[in-house]
């Protein structure tokens, strides 16, 4: 569950920045919220109450608006399905809470009527012109827009089509064709879950929306420092000022904080330093672990190129020094503030009471940590590239019953560890042996001329006996994809 | 101390602990003894002492394979460290992953830190061999000992394999072993190569060493230090584990 969108009259200023500390206004009354900064965090919390995620943001939305039953929300996988569909269910006063991750809303969401459609596009274009207005090489051109937007009306009073969903009887090439690529990838969008090359096509115009001055502190050392050793006492001090500077700081939840060091050379350098879930500085007043922890990993040296490339990336970006080879950078002040935030009124802090299960535990150790510790979810695929999913631990791990047995017991046969890639096969010394052990269909429905029809897998025993999973596709080549460790 | 009687007091930690800093989540027991004079033998006391120590249940992971527990005496010691020679390629790691599974079915926290580049596990075999997802974690590292160490200081994870890591030096397997000792956790050094026991790592409490026949397909453990001398051999079909969805429904 990615994004809500809320529409409700009476937001209170104060838990604006409570669902998540990326939202943006798309209209006076409706504020949409950027969930994944905090999926884990709430999952975490609908664990504890023994509810869904849905039912928790159902109740939390009503207590944060005040307004049960005149409010209406949308949790949804992208932030355009979600304000089509609120405008939806405004449209049809229908009230509460609607989750598009359940059938029946899907069905509900086909039902989108054009005047909905048309007054989202409206919007989407205000805001895309907005946020487009000074860059270059945007695509975006708004009188296009406007002037492809009305030939599709024509064309749906012509053509008899009843909502935005009945364009589906068009090819998605035709509907470029006849009203352009703008409103082909928002047509995409809503009602095929994305368009076919996500590299090009436009993004939605998430303009963040900032609620109050963020807190700060600054300083200015006596002396230039290198060392981290040395460091690490004054940060501390600062993350405790930092603490001061807000009133309500317990209500807090920090996602991230910019710790931008100024070099003798007057340069700066901002270092961001990112939860994987949101965290509470006053918990840690007086020593702050997991934050020095955190500041620590990426104010060290680079690692060599080899360990960069094959490390596995941070689930958020992180800036590191990079420092002359000859010279190092001494620091003579820095600055600290709070990027982005969750702040959550007291009575519902209390609710929610940080508690010591073990789900909770889990968030704080991997807030210690510079990786994510992966959990993974299986998928009832047969091939070795799609059959899993390295899934955050927000989603409940899947009841193996319900898994085809048929897919565990072929996965008996297949190897602990295998390749990201499939590599070519090496050249072995001495004799090998080749044990046949299944055949794999690939995907063929996908329609990629590129991709072998099937694999042929194989235990190859090389002369060190080592035992090798290698499979040869119908084109003939042979690749290794793993190892039976 | 020749002259003193010694009698003994078999109190929980729980009860010790709590007089002094509040109740405590685990109960160890222990054995407190209290000396006092006019003994004129030392040993019997000490021979009684030796056998209640002894006669505390073992805390061991077991697996679902009963010949792999004669083998390791009952399992996997808790609170040490255990270092598993597997050469990778080898199928050494699929009798280490019959341990995560039995961890993981028994709701135990495992986690297994891979520092292979390029390689990652295969999520649906471990499945197939019962390893249950909802309390099994795995991390990437290259350097465990530095970029993981607050995993490896906390006690979270009951069961922690750290697989293959470069570099580790005698500090390193000294912090382990004082850690799984502290924690009564289960660490497991794999090696990627088979254990001698002329030289090795003195802070793990069982070597074992761990591969399978390249004709036969069997799979064959050998002891390297903390139990007697002893090998024995398995096929695959012998081993094989309860089906996921028997694990699911159990």
């Amino acid at each position: 569950m990615s994004f809500l969108a809320v529409s409700s009259s009476h937001f209170k200023k104060e838990a604006q920045s409570f669902f998540s500390p990326r939202m943006m206004r798309w209209e006076d009354d409706v504020m949409i919220f950027d969930l994944r900064p905090c999926r884990l965090f709430w999952q975490n919390h609908a664990d504890q109450r023994g509810v869904s995620l849905t039912e928790l943001f159902k109740n939390l939305v009503s207590e944060i608006t005040g307004e049960e039953a005149t409010s209406f929300s949308v949790l949804a996988e992208t932030p355009w399905r979600a304000v089509l569909m609120l405008d939806h269910l405004r449209e049809k006063n229908l009230v509460g809470l609607v989750s598009l991750y359940d059938s029946f809303s899907k069905g509900l969401f086909s039902q989108v009527s054009w005047a909905s459609w048309w007054r989202s596009c409206h919007i989407y274009s205000t805001h895309q012109h907005v946020s487009t207005r000074f860059s270059r090489g945007s695509r975006w051109n708004s009188t296009t827009f406007q002037r492809q937007s009305a030939q599709l009306q024509k064309s749906a009073r012509r053509l008899g089509l009843g909502r935005p969903s009945d364009l589906s009887r068009v090819t998605t090439s035709g509907i470029q064709r006849r009203f352009g690529a703008q409103l082909r990838e928002l047509w995409e969008q809503a009602f095929l879950g994305g368009t076919a090359d996500p590299s090009t096509s436009q993004e939605f115009p998430w303009i963040t929306h900032e609620t109050t001055e963020l807190p700060s502190v600054k300083r200015h050392l006596d002396y230039g420092l290198e060392a981290w050793d040395h460091i690490q006492p004054f940060l501390q001090e600062d993350l405790d000022r930092l603490c001061r500077t807000e009133v309500k700081i317990q209500d807090m939840r920090i996602v991230s904080l910019e710790w931008r060091l100024t070099f003798a050379d007057l340069s700066s350098h901002p270092i961001a330093i990112q939860y994987r879930h949101p965290h509470s500085l006053y918990r840690e007043i007086g020593h702050h672990k997991t934050t020095l922890l955190q500041a620590y990993y990426n104010f060290q040296v680079p690692r060599s190129a080899e360990d960069q490339s094959s490390a596995r990336a941070a689930s958020n970006d992180t800036v590191r020094i990079v420092k002359d080879d000859a010279q190092t950078k001494t620091v003579i002040a820095w600055s600290l503030q709070v990027k982005e935030q969750m702040k959550m009124p007291l009575v519902t802090s209390e609710l929610f009471g940080e508690s010591s299960t073990e789900k909770s535990r889990l968030l704080e150790l991997e807030n210690l940590l510079p990786t994510a510790l992966e959990k993974y979810s299986l998928s009832e695929d047969w091939q070795p590239e799609t059959a899993y999913i390295p899934k955050e631990a927000a989603v409940p791990s899947q009841d193996l019953a319900d898994l085809k047995p048929l897919y565990l017991s072929g996965a008996k046969s297949r190897p602990l560890y295998i390749f990201n890639c499939p590599e070519p096969l090496p050249r072995f010394e001495g004799s090998t042996l080749w044990k046949f052990l299944e055949r794999t269909m690939c995907h063929w429905w996908k329609k990629d001329p590129r991709a072998p029809n099937y694999r042929d897998y194989y235990c190859l025993v090389d002369s060190e006996q080592k035992r090798h999973w290698v499979f040869k596709d119908n084109k003939g080549r042979t690749y290794e994809h793993g190892l039976f460790a | 101390m020749q002259n003193q009687l010694a009698t003994e007091n078999i109190v929980s930690e729980n009860e010790a602990s709590s007089q002094v800093f509040g109740s405590t989540s685990s109960s160890r027991p222990m054995v407190m003894r209290t000396i006092s004079p006019r003994s004129n033998s030392l040993a019997p006391q000490l021979i009684s002492a030796l056998s209640t120590f002894t006669a505390r249940p073992k805390k061991v992971l077991p697996t679902h394979d009963p010949r792999i527990n004669e083998f390791l005496e009952g399992g996997l010691p808790f609170g040490s460290l255990c270092e598993w020679g597997a050469p990778f390629g080898r199928g050494g790691r699929e009798i280490l992953c019959r341990f995560i599974a039995a961890a993981t079915q028994s709701q135990q926290w495992s986690v297994w830190v891979n520092t292979k580049n390029r390689m990652s596990i295969y999520a649906p075999a471990w499945a197939a061999r019962g390893v249950d997802f909802e309390y099994f974690r795995v991390a990437h590292s290259s350097r465990p000992m530095t970029e993981l160490k607050p995993l490896l200081l906390d006690p979270f994870f009951r069961v922690i394999v750290l697989d293959a890591p470069c570099n580790l030096t005698d500090d390193d397997s000294a912090l382990l072993a004082r850690q799984a000792r502290q924690n009564d956790q289960l660490i497991i050094l794999v090696r990627d190569y088979l254990l001698s026991p002329k030289r090795g790592n003195v802070w793990a409490k069982i070597r074992v060493n761990c591969w399978q026949e390249q004709m036969a397909e069997r799979f064959c453990l050998q002891s390297v230090r903390g139990l007697s001398p002893r090998q024995c051999s398995f096929a695959p079909q012998e081993i094989e584990p309860p089906s996921p969805v028997e694990f699911a429904l159990n």
